[in-house]
């Protein structure tokens, strides 16, 4: 190949080391130690979850000039209050004194312009472990990175929210989708794979089940602002509209059903070095490979997943590379890859479309 | 370095999801498009790192060309070292940066604040909140909104110089009591200040300890506008900040001669470089994966409008908020329901690398590729230039539209509907794409070396689709409204009779020039004036002479049937 491609990677793989860090979204205090073995549940650091600051404007409450308000201020910033505690008071006239106290406990942070701002004290934020495993790495006030073996797959999309239970195959076929009537107690804190898209009452249905997370293909694009807001993480393998799950993955979950698993359901974003994904921890006999990293340029033999229609989801083998643009039906011209389907046939397919499966590689 | 001394220039464009480089060259004593290579931009995880794909891409010229552009140590070679080994110089362009977030301040709605707005849809920019007049929020309210929001950029305008005073230095009152409760941003937000100009002294008081710029007042007086100043610090703050944060964009930066130039200003360079040129009135699109460009050049003046939050990849779903699935159904020949088109926008925006396989596919994205210029074309034209209720571009000669969703169009007729259907022309105008992405690199190397730039241009840099006829007025369908006769160069002769509501393509190959002579009727119009007659020398391209007599602004037929008939039977008509 005169011209490399180097295709973006999804890993899909039955037995692998992951390491994952887990960081709080506000600085605080790690409460584990580089060796230490946790399990799902250890709480491995806890932070202040920020709440809304309280401005008060003193000036308008007392209908003062800004400079007398700041005048009549009490509290220099970096000082503690308690709620009831006067932060102002003015004399008006010879009886009245007019006060202002602080509506909640917290810390003075600014005094300028004749207001006062005060920091909540914060809410207690504890950040579990999720997964069982190792130590490897903690970094101060932030968070650590946790080492464990298990299956891995990663996902398109994900709701923006995270769980674990254990996982439960809602349907047999990729392609098939399960209704909301067939969702019922005993997916009760279950990790559910229901098919190939889902919609509102599957939805509902799981959240009064006390389902523990959603695995499908795809969404519609409708219902995304409804997850949303859901608690329980949804994830799907695939993308948006209504497609199957891709076979590899399927058969992974399937091969697991039993298993706990975790949904990190992160929804991605461009800047974002995160990817949604599912872990199922197992026990390692021996030191797995650790997931192949991404980078390398696309070759005969690579297992891939191709990404849009008419062709969406298919996986199979690279045959061919054509680095001279050839025509699709559409008239389209590129560069790209005849490849080897797994339900039989060749296809050409431009590079761009083209997404490597990290640890399915053959050649 | 000085101009005569270089030879060959590499300019690297960095997009939000392609990186391509092109290799111009002096062949036979003039400066020419050599090559190009592009690989997909690597500034996203897990490669973090722009100079990553921008090797690649630079490798696939290697690889073309045989030129040995990059050194044993992986980097660019620069300064050429013998012949046929390296470069004279490397110039940058990127619209990979994340956008500045922004927060505008001003007075009035209609003067200063619409003067802010475009300042900054000048350039990578979202609009987050304003400040203004009409704002009824309280003040805890606002610095409550401003800590959430935490924007990169606060454009401070208004007051006309020696103007008001007391409501603008309540508004950077605000802004400074909420910089300081960002604690949460790794880096403090700057203010620009480009209001009363007597503020200064007060406002810069007032913001003390805070990052803080100064521009000209963008309203000195309320009947004249002045954006260019303040114009140069947004981008300076983008740059500064943005540019910095780009992963690898430190070291993109320190590659190139000069500095690394917003794609969009480098774009915009040459829309006006070639609206002076051609003496013409010229509008430029460019439709990228995560934002979308456009710059004109209208009766001597140059305007650029950016829009960070729309795009053909990661921004199709903010596109569908702003108008409904049915605005971008409505190009679209197959009877769609309006989930396939947010499905269609919601997995694009997953893979915006990716291209459409099947026809459907790819008149979806045309669909949505038409919207978005149409967008851009509504924020570009004030609204004299808006009537019914639709856009009309102001009668322009040139359209030149950049972006592989139309610079790649399998057939140039598709590319050329897209442009009619969005951007409407009247009277007599030549459409033109860029499919080798040279319009901002030839912007780019205008800046450090005019005569390449000159010369490539010159040389053919851009596909010539060919030019247009669109006669406007009203009549019924099928009623003849312009008569049209094209004499070839071979003495042969066209006469056409054109009919309201019709959209043709006349034969005019790529290099053949034939003379128009159109007598429009019924008080038609094609650019002289309403019945008048006019001869005129046109030039040939990929797809002809197009005349499109379907009338200003354009109609879709109601029915859901005869609309879909109707688009179907204009690609043919396109030939797409």
């Amino acid at each position: 190949m005169s011209n490399p491609f180097f295709p973006p990677q999804t890993d899909i793989l039955p037995l692998t080391t992951i390491r994952r860090d887990r960081v709080m979204p506000w600085r605080g205090e790690v409460l584990v130690r580089t060796g230490q073995r946790l399990e799902a549940s250890d709480i491995v650091a806890r932070a202040g979850r920020p709440r809304p600051l309280v401005i008060l404007d003193v000036a308008q409450k007392l209908s003062i000039s800004r400079r007398d308000a700041d005048q009549c201020v009490r509290k220099e910033p970096g000082e503690s209050v308690r709620q009831g505690e006067t932060l102002a008071q003015h004399k008006q006239g010879l009886w009245r004194t007019r006060k202002i106290s602080a509506p909640v406990e917290g810390l003075v942070i600014a005094v300028n312009g004749g207001r006062i701002v005060i920091r909540p004290v914060p809410e207690l934020y504890e950040l579990a472990a999720l997964m069982p495993g190792v130590v490897t790495k903690v970094a101060a006030a932030v968070g650590v990175t946790i080492e464990t073996t298990g299956a891995l797959v990663q996902c398109a999309w994900g709701s923006g929210k995270e769980g674990s239970g254990v996982l439960k195959m809602g349907v047999s076929a990729p392609d098939e989708t399960m209704s909301a009537q067939q969702i019922d107690l005993g997916h009760r804190g279950a990790v559910l794979v229901c098919g190939s898209t889902l919609d509102q009452s599957v939805l509902d249905r799981a959240g009064s089940n006390q389902v523990r997370g959603l695995i499908a293909g795809s969404v519609p694009a409708g219902l995304i602002t409804a997850l949303g807001r859901q608690h329980i993480p949804v994830i799907v393998t695939e993308g948006i509209g209504n497609i199957p799950l891709a076979k590899p993955a399927f058969d992974l979950l399937t091969a697991n059903e039993g298993r706990e698993a975790i949904v990190l359901a992160q929804t991605p974003a461009r800047w974002l070095a995160v990817r949604p994904e599912i872990i199922i921890p197992l026990p390692s006999l021996g030191a797995p490979q650790m997931a192949p990293q991404p980078g390398a340029p696309l070759a005969i033999g690579n297992r891939v997943r191709i990404r849009r229609d008419p062709y969406l989801g298919f996986t199979g083998a690279i045959r061919v590379l054509h680095d001279e643009p050839r025509s699709l039906e559409n008239g389209v011209r590129s560069p790209g890859a005849e490849v080897d389907l797994d339900g039989g046939g060749v296809v050409f397919v431009p590079y761009l479309n083209l997404e490597l499966i990290g640890g399915e590689r053959r050649g | 370095m000085e101009e005569h001394l270089i030879e060959s220039i590499l300019i690297a464009d960095c997009g939000a999801t392609t990186t391509r480089v092109v290799l111009l060259d002096i062949v036979n004593g003039q400066y020419r498009f050599v090559s190009a290579g592009q690989a997909l931009t690597t500034a996203e995880p897990p490669w973090s790192d722009t100079t990553v794909g921008l090797v690649r891409a630079v490798a696939e010229v290697e690889a073309i060309t045989g030129r040995r552009l990059i050194g044993e140590n992986g980097r660019l070679r620069v300064p050429s070292e013998r012949l046929g080994t390296g470069i004279d110089l490397f110039l940058a362009t990127t619209s990979a940066a994340a956008p500045l977030r922004t927060v505008l301040a001003g007075l009035v709605e209609d003067l200063s604040l619409a003067s802010a707005q475009r300042v900054a849809l000048s350039t990578y920019t979202i609009i987050q909140d304003t400040l203004s007049l009409k704002d009824r929020r309280s003040d805890e309210e606002r610095i409550h909104q401003l800590v959430a929001l935490a924007p990169d950029l606060f454009l401070v305008t208004g007051g006309t110089d020696g103007g008001a005073t007391n409501t603008v230095l309540q508004m950077v009152e605000t802004i400074a009591a909420a910089i300081p409760l960002m604690s949460h941003r790794s880096n403090p937000p700057t203010v620009v200040f480009a209001g009363n100009a007597e503020l200064r002294s007060k406002v810069a008081e007032i913001l003390n300890g805070c990052q803080y710029r100064t521009a000209a007042n963008v309203r000195p007086k309320a009947e004249i506008e002045c954006l260019a100043p303040a114009q140069a610090e947004v981008v300076a703050v983008l740059k500064d900040n943005q540019f910095i944060d780009l992963p690898g964009g430190r070291e993109l930066s320190g590659l190139c001669q000069g500095t690394l130039i917003p794609t969009a200003q480098a774009f915009g360079w040459t829309v006006s470089y070639l609206g002076e040129a051609l003496e013409t009135n010229i509008v430029g699109v460019d439709v990228g994966s995560a934002s979308v460009t456009m710059g004109t050049y209208v009766d001597g003046a140059s305007q650029l409008i950016v829009r960070s939050d729309l795009g053909i990849g990661y921004h199709l779903p903010r596109l569908l908020e702003e108008i409904g699935a049915q605005q971008v159904l409505r190009w679209h020949p197959a009877d769609l329901a309006p989930d396939a088109a947010a499905d269609y926008a919601g997995h694009k925006s997953l893979l915006p690398q990716t291209l459409p396989m099947t026809s459907d596919d790819l008149l979806m994205e045309l669909a949505f590729a038409r919207e978005l210029v149409h967008r851009l074309q509504l924020a570009a034209f004030p609204s004299r230039f808006i009537t019914s209720g639709d856009g009309l571009a102001p009668r322009i000669g040139m359209i030149l539209a950049a972006g592989a969703v139309l610079a790649h169009t399998p057939r140039p007729g598709q590319a050329a509907l897209v442009l009619l259907d969005s951007l409407q022309p009247i009277g007599l105008c030549t459409l033109a794409l860029d499919p080798h992405g040279l319009a901002s690199a030839l912007g780019a190397c205008a800046r450090i070396s005019p005569v390449a730039a000159v010369q490539v241009i010159d040389s053919g840099a851009f596909r010539e689709l060919g030019s247009v006829v669109a006669p406007t007025g009203k009549a019924n369908p099928g009623q003849v409204v312009l008569q049209l006769i094209m004499s070839y160069e071979n003495g042969s002769k066209l006469e056409v009779e054109v009919e309201y509501g019709s959209l043709e393509v006349l034969p005019l190959a790529p290099g053949q020039h034939a003379d128009l002579s159109l007598q429009p009727l019924k008080r038609f119009d094609v650019g002289e004036g309403p019945g008048r007659s006019c001869r005129r020398r046109v030039y040939g391209g990929a797809v002809g002479l197009m005349v499109d007599a379907r009338g200003r602004p354009l109609r879709l037929p109601s029915s859901p049937e005869d609309r879909r008939a109707k688009i179907q039977q204009w690609l043919w008509d396109m030939g797409g």
